[in-house]
């Protein structure tokens, strides 16, 4: 077992190799000096090299011993990603917003995951009938209305018309107040892909002989379906679950600058519009690391759910 | 004991050609009238002809005018007609979904056919490259470089097409494109394989073609399908990131696309006026709604598997 | 077999039809036969002639979006299958009428232990606890003649080999002491030594057990050995049948007269 995880381990290595160099290209090669940025437009030129130096920036690109490329380098495997546009250090910024995040993303992906499983097993069942039908029907609809009108739509008629929920966010409000709506239009709008994906794979396990068999022994369709269908079809499942927890941690960009929620989506945002690379850098880097590390763990998880599967196998 | 009637078969239905259901006929007139409408506009842009519904931006009302007679959608804070913001949207939104697609093609399918026809080193660098794209957040490196392709500008002197500015759709359009090239390339790549194994590709090689020929007059005629399909399914997406770009402020810059129509929406709601965000919203349901099932439709008769089974009415009367 | 066996299973008229691409296509046309108590009843016919379907129809196993039965009734303890409601239809299947599938790999669930599908089945339709099903199911495993029950039961499907598996099938089948069991081509993926000892094993469950059998196959050799009665089938019809030495020896359909022609002579005693 040990020596599985070591060997994925050291084919992450590559992979987190080519992420710090794809955000080194991206950040500093092309998008350049953003000394001009930081400095505003009036410093005198002893400011800018003042600044330049303190960022790093005037020193060669790749090809010194002290070069961008290897600093960044460094930085990024220990981890320490310096400071923000505003001078707060970035490690601190992660850990404020990141509660908010996860309050707001972790019941969006439970509520989702359970109601589009239900729903796309039950309408699998029957194919074409009418639970399926009307099933497609809505996902097509729900997937091709923007994320965006979801949002304005939920929060002009829902909060602001009719008042059931308040319109933004408020720290003295209870968290679940100002949570309920975003939460709430984050699951209507996910169910579409989901529902989709999960029907599919859903389809294809009752192709199978063990659902006639198990129909043959006189089990009721809910039994079979909650029990046999689904256990064989948690591969997929759980790679699509484990692999979208990673982007928890990003919070819901939309959802978060719409209805002003302080966490890591809206942090993003605001580092977009104030061009705060470092702080984008930072985060780009940790997606990608807890990305690569959770397929790992989803790998793992197949074990357990599936007695087919060795890890004497070759990767 | 209840007694059986007989039973009536409805026989002989016609064979599931695409063109024969009504629906896909509507789809693909919906898709098709949209972008006559945006190959319109582009005619009379490079011409400067300019009939009066491409003129975006002159005021034709009061401003925030409710949908009348005169102004068929509205105004909108600056009694531009929204009608036209929509029909120029269209231009803008296909434009950036369809150079983005063809972007993404451009790069994912050479790379996908080499990796999957030459093993070895090529795969492996390309593999490397999807993990590590694929590793980063799709949103974040949009994000990125939308961000990072503003203020630059490409120089293309040296082909006589002076500086181009990155900034708005050529921004909007590289930043999909170099982001989403790579899924196709997973299944272009998993196809080759496939094919390299099947009995045609050995005969051509026993004939004398060369390994280029073979890669791209045999193997990559039957790719199309895959393309076609994976191609309706991101187009739609492409639409919708280009309007989530708009509203973060990296889109479309000076003309109106429906992403910036809806970013104005949110003052327009505010005041009550819902016309201008409802008609971008419903321009893009519409055609997004055409691709999907368009998309579908296509997928279903292209995958053999999924054979769609002929429905027959029975009138068998025995109670269940 | 006497006439004065009483009748257990009795079709009469059956027709059941499958969706294709180029129409509903008729897989069984006003099939009637009757199956006594006791009984091994052979259905005989090449690939595609309708037995499996006919078979997938007494238990209406067969979706709503394949196929569906399109007349005919199946007499069984005194009700027509074909006109109780789905709920009575579920303690028909695998408690009274239990079917055999051809392919036992496939027709295992992959990710549940053996032991756990047989018992799931006693705990269905008999109202014990877990752990009583699961031992009746070692039970089951032994009485089947499978070596070291408890450890096999444990196991999962991959872990077995084709007869194995095939016998764990029929231990599933009679877990519920069920009076039919419908066999679909019990050991055509089989080999001939595996054949044989499953071939037995229905044999000795029919005596010991009093159950009836319903042996669909395409091998004359097996029905002449085993089979107390055998109908012949072909593109959904039934040519003849009769008892088996009857038929034998007096083929009156061309049709049976060459598959028994084709069938090896040394069997034909």
């Amino acid at each position: 077992m040990s020596a599985y995880i070591a060997r994925r381990l050291f084919f992450m290595v590559p992979t987190i190799f080519g992420i710090m160099l794809i955000t080194f290209l991206l950040f500093n090669v092309i998008g350049g000096d953003v000394t001009d940025e930081y400095a505003g437009k009036f410093a005198d030129k002893q400011t800018r090299d003042e600044i330049r130096s303190r960022l790093g920036l005037d020193k060669p690109l790749f090809f010194s011993r002290d070069s961008q490329f290897l600093n960044h380098l460094k930085r990024a495997v220990t981890f320490n990603f310096g400071r923000a546009r505003d001078r707060q250090k970035i490690s601190e910024k992660f850990l404020n917003h990141v509660g908010f995040s996860l309050a707001l993303t972790i019941p969006m992906l439970l509520g989702t995951a359970l109601i589009s499983i239900s729903l796309a097993l039950m309408a699998a069942y029957r194919r074409n009938g009418i639970l399926d039908c009307l099933v497609v029907f809505f996902c097509i609809a729900a997937m091709s209305v923007p994320f965006l009108s979801f949002i304005l739509f939920g929060q002009y008629f829902l909060a602001y018309k009719w008042g059931l929920f308040p319109v933004y966010f408020w720290p003295d409000l209870n968290p679940i107040s100002y949570l309920a709506l975003p939460i709430l239009i984050g699951i209507v709008a996910g169910l579409g892909p989901n529902i989709r994906f999960y029907r599919s794979v859903f389809l294809e396990e009752f192709t199978k002989d063990y659902v006639r068999t198990a129909f043959a022994k006189g089990l009721s369709p809910a039994k079979v379906l909650f029990t046999h269908v689904l256990k064989n079809a948690m591969v997929p499942i759980i790679t699509r679950i484990v692999f979208s927890i990673p982007y928890l941690f990003l919070g819901s960009l939309l959802l978060e600058r719409f209805f002003g929620i302080p966490g890591l989506g809206h942090l993003i945002v605001d580092a977009v519009s104030s061009r705060d690379y470092q702080l984008l850098n930072a985060v780009v880097y940790i997606s990608a690391v807890l990305i690569a590390v959770f397929t790992l763990i989803a790998d793992m998880c197949y074990l357990i759910v599936d007695p087919r599967i060795s890890l004497e196998k070759s990767y | 004991m209840k007694k059986v009637t007989d039973n009536n078969f409805i026989n002989g239905q016609q064979p599931q050609l695409l063109l024969k259901r009504p629906l896909t006929i509507l789809c693909l007139a919906i898709i098709s009238s949209y972008f006559l409408l945006a190959a319109f506009v582009y005619v009379a842009e490079l011409t400067r002809w300019n009939p009066r519904f491409t003129q975006w931006d002159k005021k034709v009302g009061a401003e925030y005018e409710s949908p009348n007679g005169k102004n068929i959608l509205g105004t909108d804070y600056l009694g531009r007609s929204v009608l036209r913001k929509t029909i120029y949207g269209a231009k803008v939104s296909l434009t950036v979904a369809l150079f983005a697609s063809f972007i993404g093609i451009i790069i994912a399918v050479p790379l996908g056919a080499l990796a999957g026809f030459y093993h070895g080193i090529v795969d492996d660098i390309v593999v490397w490259l999807c993990t590590t794209l694929t590793s980063i957040p799709y949103i974040l490196l949009i994000l990125a470089f939308a961000l990072v392709l503003k203020d630059k500008s490409l120089d293309l002197t040296w082909l006589g097409l002076g500086q181009i500015p990155l900034a708005g759709i050529p921004a909007v359009c590289i930043a999909l494109g170099f982001t989403g090239w790579v899924g196709i390339c997973r299944l272009v790549r998993a196809e080759v394989i496939k094919q390299k194994q099947l009995d045609y590709a050995r005969t051509a090689r026993s004939f004398g073609c060369s390994n280029f020929r073979i890669l791209f007059r045999h193997i990559l005629p039957n790719l199309y399908h895959i393309l076609i399909v994976s191609f309706s399914i991101r187009f739609v997406y492409y639409i919708h990131a280009e309007v989530i770009l708009s509203f973060l402020g990296l889109g479309v810059k000076n003309a109106p696309s429906w992403g910036t129509m809806i970013d104005l929406a949110r003052q327009d709601l505010t005041k009550g006026c819902w016309w201008e965000m409802t008609s971008a919203t419903v321009a893009l349901f519409v055609i997004s709604l055409a691709i999907n099932i368009f998309g579908d439709t296509l997928r279903d008769t292209l995958n053999p598997k999924f054979i769609r089974l002929q429905r027959i009415k029975y009138k068998v009367t025995y109670e269940r | 077999m006497s006439d004065k066996d009483s009748i257990l299973l009795s079709v009469k008229n059956l027709s059941t039809a499958y969706f294709t691409k180029q129409g509903p296509l008729q897989a069984v046309r006003d099939v009637s036969f009757d199956i006594r108590e006791g009984a091994i009843f052979a259905l005989v016919g090449t690939s595609g002639c309708g037995k499996t379907a006919l078979a997938l129809s007494i238990l209406r196993l067969i979706p709503g979006h394949q196929g569906r039965i399109t007349g005919g009734n199946i007499f069984f303890n005194g009700q027509d299958l074909l006109s109780i409601r789905e709920k009575q239809m579920r303690k028909v299947r695998g408690a009274e009428i239990a079917f055999v599938f051809q392919q036992p790999a496939a027709a295992f669930n992959p990710v549940f232990t053996i032991g756990n599908q047989i018992a799931e089945t006693v705990t269905l339709h008999q109202k014990k606890t877990r752990k009583k099903a699961f031992s009746d199911a070692v039970d089951m495993l032994r009485k089947v003649g499978i070596d070291e029950p408890e450890k096999k039961a444990r196991q999962y499907p991959h872990q077995f080999s084709g007869g194995m598996l095939q016998r764990a099938m029929i231990a599933m089948a009679v877990c519920c002491r069920p009076k039919l069991i419908i066999a679909d081509e019990p050991t055509s993926s089989l080999d001939v030594t595996t054949e044989m000892g499953i071939l037995d094993l229905l044999c000795q469950l029919r005596k010991e057990d009093n159950i009836s059998i319903l042996l669909i196959t395409h091998n004359l050799n097996i029905v002449a050995n085993r089979a107390d009665y055998v109908a012949v089938m072909q593109n959904g019809r039934i040519l003849e049948q009769g008892d088996t030495k009857k038929i034998i020896q007096n083929p009156s359909h061309p049709y049976t007269k060459s598959l028994i022609a084709n069938a090896s002579k040394n069997s034909l005693r």
